[in-house]
């Protein structure tokens, strides 16, 4: 059976290691359905950046993520400079087609660097890019040229998974 | 190093509010940032799961 791939956001992982509900959940659940995660770079980078700069709460929150990372079935690989090279002119022709804005830019770094892990999930909370799933969808197949990957929340998954949907 | 939140069970919503905040702030951040500055802390972010790994696999604990 193929590895079953879902790239979990910054802040879906923070909300596991916060002991966000909804985001436990989503996580457990498609652990139990023999999935793997993975962690893009862009969002080692956040993480990182959390536990540097934040006020004490959310720093200690990002550095214990940080070392759970592995404990919950996530990885991450590193990109080489061709894949960055080639992830920052898909955000670029991303933005430049309207999907959305500059100020989202580093929501696209994160979403097509799963489409890059080939993840056909990525989990988030960002509402922008939720909005616009379909299109972003639609944009990693023909911008980018990339395989389908679905955008869901923790609240879809749990809704899913548990049998509801 | 601090683990002072290590055995917490939860976040208030106060918590959770900064949590989102930093965390839509580090986005923009490091978006902004250098592909340089991009790739220090990546590799601070990689050496600190791989010294969790390894204290883990020397002590047999969860840290």
């Amino acid at each position: 059976m193929p590895e079953r791939l879902a790239a979990l956001d910054s802040k879906v992982l923070l909300g596991i290691q916060a002991i966000i509900p909804d985001c436990v959940q989503a996580h457990g659940l498609l652990r139990e359905a023999k999935f793997l995660f993975r962690a893009t770079p862009t969002v080692l980078q956040e993480l990182e950046r959390l536990e540097e700069n934040a006020p004490e709460f959310t720093r200690a929150l990002a550095q214990n993520t940080l070392f759970a990372l592995p404990t919950w079935d996530v990885v991450s690989a590193s990109f080489t400079d061709t894949e960055t090279e080639v992830t920052e002119i898909h955000v670029k022709r991303v933005i430049e087609r309207g999907i959305l804005p500059e100020k989202n830019r580093g929501d696209l770094f994160a979403l097509i660097e799963a489409a890059y892990m080939d993840c056909p999930l990525f989990i988030t909370t960002k509402e922008e890019l939720l909005a616009k799933r379909g299109d972003l969808t639609l944009a990693l197949v023909d911008i980018c040229g990339m395989s389908n990957l679905y955008i869901f929340s923790p609240p879809e998954i749990v809704h899913f998974f548990k049998g509801e949907g | 190093m601090n683990t002072r939140h290590e055995t917490r069970t939860g976040a208030t919503s106060a918590e959770v509010g900064e949590m989102s905040r930093e965390a839509d702030k580090a986005r923009e951040e490091v978006s902004r940032m250098t592909r340089d500055q991009k790739s220090e802390l990546e590799s601070a972010a990689r050496a600190k799961i791989r010294g969790a790994k390894s204290a883990r696999a020397t002590c047999g604990t969860r840290l």
